[in-house]
């Protein structure tokens, strides 16, 4: 057995030996990888007199460049390549620069493993759009330093007029487009209209306010009279006592429940006050709030499944209408279920409440994952493009107006007519022949609401917004103040190891001890133990971790 | 002996063996060279755990650490609870799942009916091929607070119970929806075997007397021994992998108590972070333990039964 | 046959009870699956509990989405056609090869190798050296790269190398003295007598082949060469996730989210279910080993 092993071993490093050469190479080859340095190729303009206008086409000659994209699902259904997408193909007619998509699977995670398998194989495209200010480990400045993509200041000044331009008409946005030392590292997307940025909210049956003759809850006291009365007045009136007055679903792994913490002014995770981060489940007012939500469950006001509760099961309890409230997504949520219950019951009314106001009379916003003005995701440059010219101004192209107008409405007299001086979708989108509902029948042919987008249009977003409900909804929630939400801070590579390590207990103990003090199973008398604990988790290390990044923020030009 | 004279013998013997052997070596070549290559080579990338991996450096450029993932995640607060819930959650699974599949192949045996034995072994794998998703939506829907279940059990008179949300259910839900879904596929391999048994001997023990349970105890049983005993091993080596997918669709906050598994706070983590590094290292951690009991096991198995992996 | 006392005839009929429980048992979430793909989405939206009938009539509004309207159907179903049918093969090849040869006992180097092998299953590199070793290979992007890391699978090697120990010694003594090398052994004697191993291997491998499509997902880019159950995935993501839609078009006026997931289980598991009673026989008539005395 021994020798046995001995010839096996001997075999083995043999053909080690042999892969560990060609893998040293890779090796040399990743080490070797020169520090970005943008090569400004050809004579060009100087700078002095700003950038250079965007003429098209771009290029003369025949240009590929390739880019690294995630293929939308809602294109998915329509197409197999983004170029095979009317909005591209125009593009390449009015630039002259033909686009090599690569996708992979749909999906975030396979986009994630994906990117991540390029980077180590060191295969980059010349363009990659992707989260960068939150998905990349180590931050964006880390990706400058690494030499995986380049830093785009000198080539706005040069090539891209209508970022520029933007750039200084919104002093903001070029806040959250920069890293910690000022580098401006991607071509984010933006959404310039304020009353845009919104994404989901409370919503209620507005028809059962009316049968129990109830005003719109607006603050939490309210909300427990509102639910109180769903649970005991029977307003589905079938004559039994089967109504469940608040429902929850996960939504990006918050539940509808923890969503009321707003009503306290903050989160259920780190939020800024002032110029302070601080952690929501920590502060002493978390307490109150979990007081009355174990209230609200004890009383039968909330879903006793909240914690399990699906997408299908919610909707389930929406349109069997045993449901009264819940919070939810205006497009998916208060859109499906505006469309589909109506037929079965004309009553049927989902309206968008304020968000409760917390005890200094603002109300707080903290959902704003879809919504940001700075998205977090956006073009970034890699360090194997060798046309940096050509890309930029192609990327500029996005923010100039008929750029705008390409990839949000698409092409006149094919996906939108004018109508009085608006752009109209045509009955193509609207009226789909292929019975593509809107979001999917648009992205058949535009990159809105999909990935390769640099710039949401209103003009888009408010023909999105189809149902009055909607229209209002936008409105009632672009009434609440956004100031306490955290801005996307970069730790130090050093540092977002250790607060990823902290973050994962931290998230683990701070999930279960709400689900056991909501669910009455641990007494609120511990909660000084809770938060004791949460202190041997090293809370307040991340905390400083935070506001160390916090404090870059701040401090970024 | 002097060395060079052990050395020389050494040689001599591989050398018969070689020439002896020669088309058995040759039929393991191309499996060889697979394993080679797509197994041991890839391996040497293991190290990736004692090192902070970051794909821009690559895989030899990335620095070295040494054993700071391991000591991290014994330190992680929740350790403890992660290792036991991992061991105790399979330790359930084969308890109990593992002699279903052998008692189901067994029963089938029984059947006189051919016809009837062909549709219930072809009903009963159904459940394997239905992905784990649909069976956890399944799941959650029939046991919830008022779901399915619980409609039965009030209908008989008891009070309605929070199967999902109680820690102390869900290893029961666990193992048994396992067994649901895993019987029918799992009793293929010991039906395979059970057609190998000789026909003869249980001629010979009818003749002896022996009825049916003493046919089954002395014939069959032994007779499927082999392949008992090597799938037994086979999954005592698994026992530090869970079923990560499965546990990370029916756990919930309430339930992390027996819930969370080793894989699925590796995942949480993966997550907020993409730590290569950490997992690999967790990952080897779960593979060390998991030889050091297939070695125990096949040892074991070898002193009673002849029967084991190598 | 053997003997039948009076107790038999009660131990057969709890046998068959408990089949015909087993039976309901399993068929019941089965029928669960097929009942929700056929029913009308909306009903299905708003349902809970046990379902018995297709919920407000049938509607084929769910297959219609997933087989007609998605290009990649069947483009998948070619694919995985293709990857079970040339992945099977050389998975039985290589197996029968490696198991018998590590069944020899007398040959030296079997057992260290049934040790390497085994350890193999347990200890892996992880993602990212195999990807880059696939990758320094150019097989990134080719069948290839389907076809061949997965060509041997460790445990089904076990399985048929514990059956192939399982023939009497005898046969290949016997063998051997008629001149018989060890491939024409394989060949003639021991495959014969293993039908019933080498039809559980055509099912494994096969079957496996069939679900697969982490490694597709990793190392294709070209949408024309993904398997089926890389397309389904997509498919159960798109309808899970908040592009669940709104908006004026008329014609899908009912979100089939659920419906879909169901219609696409059906799509996915259908084939195996049609195959497996044809390699089924191999498993419920006894095979006899035959006898060769002394």
């Amino acid at each position: 057995m021994k020798k046995g092993i001995l010839v096996l071993l001997c075999v083995s490093l043999g053909a080690a030996a042999w892969a560990g050469g060609a893998k040293e190479k890779t090796g040399q080859e990743s080490a070797a990888r020169p520090a970005a340095v943008p090569s400004q190729p050809g004579a060009q303009a100087s700078s002095l007199s700003g950038p250079e206008a965007l003429v098209l086409p771009i290029t003369k000659e025949p240009l590929k460049l390739s880019i690294f994209a995630a293929l939308a699902d809602r294109a998915a259904v329509s197409m197999k390549n983004y170029n095979e997408m009317l909005a591209f193909q125009e593009m390449e007619k009015r630039t002259g620069i033909k686009i090599d998509f690569k996708h992979p699977p749909v999906g975030s995670e396979q986009v994630r493993v994906q990117f991540n398998l390029m980077l180590a194989a060191n295969d980059l495209t010349d363009m990659i759009y992707y989260t960068w200010a939150t998905d990349f480990v180590g931050g964006p400045e880390r990706a400058i330093n690494d030499g995986i993509i380049v830093p785009l200041n000198d080539l706005i000044d040069k090539y891209a007029p209508n970022f520029k331009k933007i750039l200084e008409e919104n002093p903001s946005v070029r806040k959250d487009a920069v890293t910690d030392s000022g580098k401006i590292y991607m071509f984010p997307l933006l959404r310039l209209t304020p009353t845009d940025l919104v994404s989901g909210g409370f919503q209620i049956r507005k028809d059962w306010l009316d049968k129990l003759n109830l005003k719109m809850p607006t603050t939490i006291d309210e909300w427990y009279t509102v639910l109180k009365a769903f649970k005991e007045r029977d307003p589905n009136g079938n004559g039994k006592a089967d109504e469940i007055p608040f429902i929850s679903s996960k939504i990006v792994n918050i539940t509808g429940v923890e969503r009321f913490s707003c009503a306290w002014g903050f989160p259920t995770e780190y939020y800024r006050d002032g110029s302070s981060v601080k952690y929501g489940p920590m502060q002493n007012e978390y307490k109150d709030f979990l007081a009355t939500m174990r209230k609200w469950y004890k009383e039968g006001l909330i879903d006793p499944d909240f914690l399990t509760s699906d997408r299908k099961n919610h909707d389930a309890k929406v349109t069997s209408e045993v449901a009264g409230a819940y919070y939810g997504l205006l497009n998916s949520y208060m859109g499906t279920y505006t469309k589909t219950m109506p037929p079965k019951n004309p009553k049927f009314e989902i309206r968008e409440a304020p968000i409760p106001k917390a005890p200094d009379g603002k109300m707080y916003n903290f959902h704003t994952d879809a919504a940001r003005a700075v998205a977090t995701e956006g073009f970034a440059v890699t360090s194997a493009n060798k046309h940096l010219r050509e890309t930029v101004k192609w990327l500029d192209y996005y923010y100039s107006e008929e750029g705008r107008v390409l990839m949000n409405l698409g092409v006149e007299g094919v996906t939108f007519k004018m109508v009085n001086g608006e752009p109209v979708y045509t009955d193509l989108i609207t009226n789909n022949p292929k019975g593509l509902s809107l979001d999917r029948a648009i992205c058949a042919y535009t990159p809105a609401g999909a990935s390769c987008r640099l710039f949401q249009d209103t003009r888009y977003w408010k023909q999105m917004m189809t149902y009055d409900n909607q229209k209002e909804a936008m409105k009632i929630l672009g009434q609440a103040s956004l100031e306490r939400v955290l801005p996307p801070i970069t730790p130090t590579p050093n540092e977002s190891t250790r607060l990823a390590a902290i973050q994962n207990e931290v998230n683990t103990y701070v999930g279960e001890m709400f689900a056991k003090f909501v669910m009455g199973q641990e007494s609120l008398d511990n909660f000084d133990k809770y938060v004791k604990t949460l202190k041997s988790l090293n809370i307040d290390e991340a905390l400083g971790i935070q506001q160390a990044a916090f404090d870059r923020y701040l401090k970024r030009k | 002996m002097s060395s060079a004279k052990r050395e020389s013998r050494l040689f001599r013997e591989y050398r018969i063996d070689f020439s002896r052997n020669r088309y058995v070596y040759l039929m393991l070549l191309p499996v060889a060279v697979y394993f080679i290559g797509f197994h041991y080579i890839p391996l040497l990338g293991a190290q990736i755990a004692f090192r902070n991996f970051s794909p821009m450096k690559g895989l030899w450029a990335s620095p070295w650490v040494g054993f700071k993932h391991f000591i991290d995640f014994f330190h992680s607060y929740y350790f403890v609870r992660l290792f036991r819930n991992t061991i105790f959650l399979n330790f359930f699974d084969i308890l109990c799942g593992f002699p279903a599949p052998i008692v189901l192949a067994l029963l089938l045996n029984e059947l006189r009916n051919d016809s009837f034995k062909r549709l219930v072994q072809t009903i009963t794998y159904l459940p394997h091929f239905i992905s784990v998703v649909v069976i956890c939506g399944m799941i959650l829907d029939f046991f919830s607070r008022d779901g399915v279940i619980n409609t039965l059990l009030v209908v008989i008179g008891l009070d309605a119970i929070p199967f999902m949300i109680e820690s102390s259910w869900f290893r029961p839900i666990y193992v048994g929806s396992n067994i649901w879904e895993q019987v029918g596929w799992g009793s293929i391999i010991y039906l395979a075997a059970l057609t190998n048994v000789d026909q003869e001997l249980y001629e010979a023990a009818t003749i002896d007397g022996a009825k049916r349970f003493k046919q089954l105890i002395h014939v069959t049983l032994p007779g499927i021994l082999p392949t008992i005993v090597v799938m037994f091993i086979l999954r005592m080596g698994k026992i530090m992998t869970v079923g990560f997918e499965k546990v990370l669709l029916l756990y919930n906050p309430n339930t992390y108590e027996t819930a969370d598994v080793i894989s699925t706070f590796v995942y949480r983590k993966g997550i907020l972070e993409m730590s290569y590094s950490y997992s690999t290292a967790v990952s080897l951690f779960n593979s060390a333990i998991n030889f050091v009991i297939l070695l125990i096991f096949n040892k074991m198995c070898r002193k009673l039964s002849e029967t084991s992996l190598w | 046959m053997r003997n039948k006392g009076k107790l038999d005839w009660l131990v057969d009929a709890a046998i068959v009870m408990f089949m015909v429980s087993m039976i309901v048992l399993t068929l019941y979430p089965f029928y669960y699956i097929i009942m929700a793909s056929i029913s009308r989405p909306s009903e299905l939206m708003s349902h809970r509990g046990l379902i018995l009938a297709p919920l407000g009539g049938i509607s084929w509004a769910a297959y219609k989405s997933v087989i007609f309207e998605n290009p990649m159907i069947p483009i998948g179903y070619l694919n995985t056609i293709f990857y079970v049918a040339f992945g099977t093969v050389i998975n039985i090849t290589l197996t029968t090869l490696g198991a018998y040869a590590l069944s020899r006992k007398k040959a030296k180097l079997v057992q260290p190798a049934m040790f390497a092998i085994t350890f193999t299953m347990l200890f892996s590199g992880g993602m990212i050296p195999l990807f880059l070793l696939v990758k320094q290979l150019g097989l990134i992007n080719s069948r290839l790269a389907i076809l061949l890391p997965t060509a041997v699978s460790a445990y089904n090697l076990i399985i048929m190398r514990t059956s192939f120990q399982a023939l009497p010694d005898s046969l290949e003594e016997s063998a051997k003295m008629d001149g018989a090398n060890d491939f024409i052994i394989l060949w003639r004697i021991a495959l014969p007598l293993s039908k019933a191993v080498v039809a559980v291997m055509v099912l494994f491998y096969s079957v496996s082949h069939w679900n697969s499509w982490f490694p597709a997902m990793m190392y294709l880019r070209d949408r024309d060469l993904y398997p089926l159950q890389l397309v389904l995935r997509e498919i159960l993501i798109m309808n899970n996730t908040e592009s669940m839609t709104t908006g004026a078009a008329m014609s899908d006026a009912e979100p089939i989210g659920a419906a879909i997931q169901y219609a696409t289980i059906m799509v996915s598991t259908l084939p195996i279910l049609v195959v497996y009673p044809f390699l089924q026989k191999y498993f419920v008539k006894g095979v006899m080993i035959g006898a060769i005395k002394g």
